[in-house]
């Protein structure tokens, strides 16, 4: 009871409320009893109708306390303090006896609230009850009726009795509603009539059903048609705030709302919260902060998504060792460590691919892509053989491309000794990953032997692609198995042209001309009209006939002569010369020289120029091991030497036989090539250089270079390369920025075969070499413009380097070091830095005196020209 | 849309195949009609051109996981699953005392 009603009650000089008689109630008092009542405000009620039975103490104010009484009741039961209402009645029947009657109604409401509804109810079997109170219990059973089961089974109701059918349906679809999805039919409710009491919980169903379909409007829809006084309209807020969060926050909710958000609808807001905190954690680098937000984010992840929870606990566990964290830590923060699925494998190799310039990184990335292969393939990812196998170890050949050889070796030596199967990952999982788990010692290393890993790659997937890949990865790092390659490519796919060719080259190089021309038949069989094979079979009938003269088969060589005749590629160009030159030769075996003449004429008459004629003829006797014949008077030269020695170097080159320069020819090459206004055909003048090259005749090959240039865009990109290797080491600027340019124009002009060609030469010569940056970036046309202006106007061979004078004066060139019996600076600097071994065996592989050679590399030989040491 | 996963811009599975892949493009480009949505459907055609090509598609799904991802990105896309629980959670509302 109110002390502080009480106390302003008592208090005698307050005026009256109202002037009325002692005996009598006034309206107003009446009025505004009924009022506190209706505001909920059951305590100054029952105070103020307490104040006006004192006063009037006559059965009329006792109706009006017992009112208040039942209101006082109601809330009380309203609040759950069923025992405080308990209590209050038995104290009301003792002082008023004439409550009985109302008392019965209260304990039917009391009743009612703990889910026994029979004796409320059973009025409603009286057919005379009073409309009023026929409502009056509808609206109780609207406003408290959520025991649906309680309904369903009152016993004071007839079993058909509409409001028993309805609580059933309802309770049967409101449970199957919460519990998985229903059928359309199950909601239809025909047991549920519009004015029935229970009719909110039927729209309720439907909006809980709306709400698992993920139809928010509708959901939505159907709790806005929820009467707003009933019992069903208490679940709307969790609903309204699972359905859209911008309603309702969770902290408006009650606490048992909030729960049921939690538990069938939660946010990701927390989530989302937490996640932000440790990446930002994880961003500071703060361990400290990392580890506690780590804790935070799996407990909130737990409750909020758990399905959610392994995915995370992976990418902490990734995110945590990329920030330097102990993963005993991570694991412990976490409440255990996180699942070693592929997933994590995939995440792991990522994260130390991200750690690039390591090698040991490298190398663990190669492990954990296979231990993620390993574990794909258990999971069903995929097969273990097809194409997403192969793209697997092509990524972990990508990975080794960027090792050196030495890394390799110490990357390998590494983890034959210290490679532990990554044990550690393992512990504390369950049996199915662990049984993956390589033991120390009996892990396979061919994750770090990239010939392994594309020989799987082609087994996984033995397609073109990947067999280039191998076929390629061969002839750079292992020539010896470059053949073997081949040979399984051509078992794996026998109509691919590439390997056959190789194959071919292969055993052309062994001289081993009759295997080639078997492989050359075969690629023809395939593909007759492919241009390298037709070149091919030409090529090989010119070496196998070039062996047969050299070996004084006649008739061997007769016989290939006649096939080389008969092919169309034979009679394009020059070549009618070369075959005309090899059958004077042939008809000079066997003494025919009437033949031999007339083989002689027709090869003049096909070169067009006697000189020409000469030096192929010259050429041609060479290869074939024969003394030089002379037919006759020497033909008078009717064109310069350059261009009837460059028609032969590119003839030679088109079928195969380089022509090897004479020695007194190159100063009288050197003077015409060096006279201005020159108009050269590009072709021999390239073929020229070649050869210049071969020979290591590097100041012809710049003069060649510079002429060639000069003649404006066509073949720029040939004579810039070759300028390029024609300059001598101390160059480097010079020599990056013409092959950078070289690259940059064969690039524009899809000329694959230049590009190729630099690549290996910048590969074989330049890979010792610090060289700078110019040379792999692209340049634009003024710069390429500004390179060939510069390489025309430089004429002048750089015999010598140019002396850098000390503070002293004295010259710091190589040659003045010398003369004073000082080692150059630069050479100092070079020892200092790598060592005296490693310093002399370069200069050795550079002399070409010993040391480890590299196969197929071709230095240019420094002897004829003013080597700086 | 906020993705670059081309399987979320087409909203597709993993193991969705040709089939699944040209159909959810039709269905996205009507969506993102590229008069309406230039954007949008730029994202959808480099999706979808990532995603037609055989190789490519494999070397995106087995290779694109991105270690330093924030952590925060995994729940993009990521729709809050409505758990069934039964009555009794719903019904604990109702037994609480009204406010």
């Amino acid at each position: 009871m109110s002390q502080k009603y009480k106390s302003g009650r008592s208090d005698s000089s307050q005026p009256a409320l109202f002037e009325v008689q002692p005996a009598d109630i006034h309206p107003k008092e009446r009025e505004r009893v009924s009022q506190l009542i209706a505001l909920n405000k059951s305590g100054p009620a029952l105070d103020f109708a307490k104040d006006i039975h004192k006063r009037c103490h006559n059965a009329a104010s006792e109706g009006l306390l017992l009112d208040a009484y039942g209101a006082r009741l109601a809330s009380l039961v309203e609040r759950g303090l069923d025992r405080e209402a308990t209590a209050l009645m038995v104290l009301v029947r003792e002082r008023y006896p004439s409550s009985s009657e109302r008392l019965g109604e209260w304990n039917a409401v009391v009743a009612a609230r703990q889910g026994n509804w029979g004796a409320f109810l059973e009025p409603l079997n009286d057919p005379s009850l009073p409309a009023e109170k026929r409502a009056a219990i509808a609206a109780k059973v609207r406003r408290d009726g959520f025991d649906l089961p309680a309904l369903a089974e009152c016993r004071t109701l007839p079993p058909e009795h509409p409001l028993r059918t309805a609580a059933a349906a309802l309770h049967k679809a409101f449970t199957d509603v919460t519990s998985g999805p229903v059928a359309d039919e199950a909601l239809a409710l025909p047991e549920v009539s519009r004015s029935s009491p229970l009719a909110p919980w039927k729209m309720l169903v439907r909006a809980i059903a709306a709400y698992y379909r993920r139809d928010d409007a509708l959901c939505e829809k159907c709790l806005a048609a929820v009467a707003a006084d009933s019992a069903a309209a208490r679940l709307a807020p969790a609903l309204h705030t699972m359905a859209s969060a911008k309603l309702h926050q969770p902290q408006d909710l009650s606490p048992a709302a909030a729960a049921l958000v939690n538990e069938a609808g939660g946010s990701l807001e927390a989530l989302r919260a937490a996640l932000k905190r440790l990446d930002s954690a994880l961003d500071r680098r703060n361990q400290q902060s990392i580890l506690q937000d780590v804790a935070n984010a799996v407990t909130v992840c737990r409750q909020a998504e758990p399905g959610l929870l392994d995915r995370l606990r992976q990418h902490i566990s990734v995110r945590a060792m990329m920030a330097g964290l102990k993963p005993d830590k991570v694991a412990a923060a976490m409440h255990g460590p996180s699942l070693k699925n592929a997933y994590f494998w995939r995440l792991l190799a990522r994260s130390f691919e991200e750690d690039k310039g390591k090698p040991m990184a490298i190398g663990q990335a190669c492990s954990a892509w296979e231990e993620f292969r390993k574990h794909a393939v258990r999971e069903g990812w995929f097969p273990a053989k097809g194409p997403e196998a192969a793209t697997l170890y092509l990524r972990i050949a990508d990975q080794l491309r960027h090792l050196g050889p030495d890394d390799l070796e110490d990357v390998r030596h590494s983890f034959e000794y210290h490679f532990d199967g990554h044990a550690g990952y393992y512990k504390g999982q369950p049996p199915e990953i662990r049984a993956l788990m390589s033991g120390r010692g009996k892990v396979d290393l061919y994750f770090l032997s990239p010939h392994s890993v594309l020989e799987r790659a082609c087994e996984a997937d033995p397609c073109t692609e990947n067999f280039q890949q191998w076929l390629h990865h061969a002839e750079e790092a292992s020539p010896a198995t470059c053949d073997q390659v081949a040979e399984r490519w051509c078992a794996a796919l026998p109509r691919d042209i590439p390997p056959l060719l190789h194959l071919m080259r292969s055993a052309e190089e062994r001289n081993a001309l009759q295997k080639a021309f078997k492989l050359m038949e075969r690629a023809e069989h395939i593909d007759g009209l492919n241009t390298e094979v037709r070149r091919a079979r030409l090529r090989l009938l010119v070496s196998m006939s070039v062996r047969h003269l050299r070996e004084k088969k006649a008739n061997l060589a007769g016989k290939d002569l006649r096939q080389m005749e008969a092919l169309p590629q034979a009679q394009q160009g020059d070549r009618p010369a070369f075959v005309a030159a090899l059958r004077f030769v042939w008809c000079i075996l066997r003494d025919a020289k009437q033949e031999a003449a007339s083989a002689h004429a027709e090869a003049v008459r096909f070169l067009g120029d006697g000189a020409t004629a000469q030096f192929l003829f010259l050429q041609v006797e060479r290869w074939c091991g024969r003394p030089h014949s002379e037919l006759g008077n020497p033909a008078r030269p009717t064109t310069p030497l350059w261009v009837a020695f460059g028609r032969v170097c590119a003839l030679g080159e088109d079928m195969g036989m380089p022509v090897d320069l004479i020695h007194e020819m190159q100063a009288q090459l050197m003077k015409e090539l060096s006279a201005p206004n020159i108009s050269p055909n590009p072709r021999p003048l390239a073929a020229l250089g070649e050869a210049a090259i071969r020979q290591d005749h590097f100041p012809l090959a710049y003069t060649i270079a510079g002429a060639g240039l000069a003649q404006g865009a066509e073949g720029q990109a040939r004579f810039l390369f070759l300028r390029a290797r024609s300059l001598p080491p101390w160059e480097e600027e010079r020599r990056s920025s013409c092959l950078a340019a070289a690259s940059d124009l064969a690039r524009r002009q899809h000329d694959s075969d230049l590009l190729k060609r630099i690549g290996e030469w910048r590969d074989e010569e330049l890979d010792w070499l610090d060289v700078p940056e110019q040379a792999t970036a692209a340049l634009g046309a003024a710069e390429i413009g500004n390179i060939v202006q510069r390489e025309i106007e430089a004429r002048a061979f750089p015999s010598s380097r140019p002396g850098v004078p000390r503070g002293d004066g004295e010259c710091q060139c190589p040659a003045c070091c010398a003369e004073r019996g000082e080692i150059p600076r630069e050479l100092m600097e070079t020892v200092d830095q790598f060592g005296p071994e490693a310093v002399v065996q370069a200069l050795a592989e550079m002399l070409g005196i010993g040391g480890k050679k590299k196969r197929g590399r071709h230095r240019p030989r420094l002897d004829d020209i003013d080597f700086p040491f | 849309m906020t993705h670059d996963d081309p399987r979320q811009v087409l909203g597709i599975p993993l193991e969705a195949g040709d089939d699944e892949i040209r159909a959810a493009y039709l269905r996205k480009v009507r969506e993102y009609p590229p008069d309406r949505a230039p954007q949008e459907f730029e994202k959808v055609r480099d999706a979808y051109e990532t995603l037609r090509d055989p190789v490519r598609r494999t070397r995106h799904s087995l290779l694109s996981a991105d270690p330093k991802q924030p952590l925060s990105s995994l729940l993009e896309g990521r729709v809050c699953e409505r758990r069934f629980t039964g009555p009794e959670p719903w019904l604990a509302i109702l037994r609480e005392p009204r406010p």
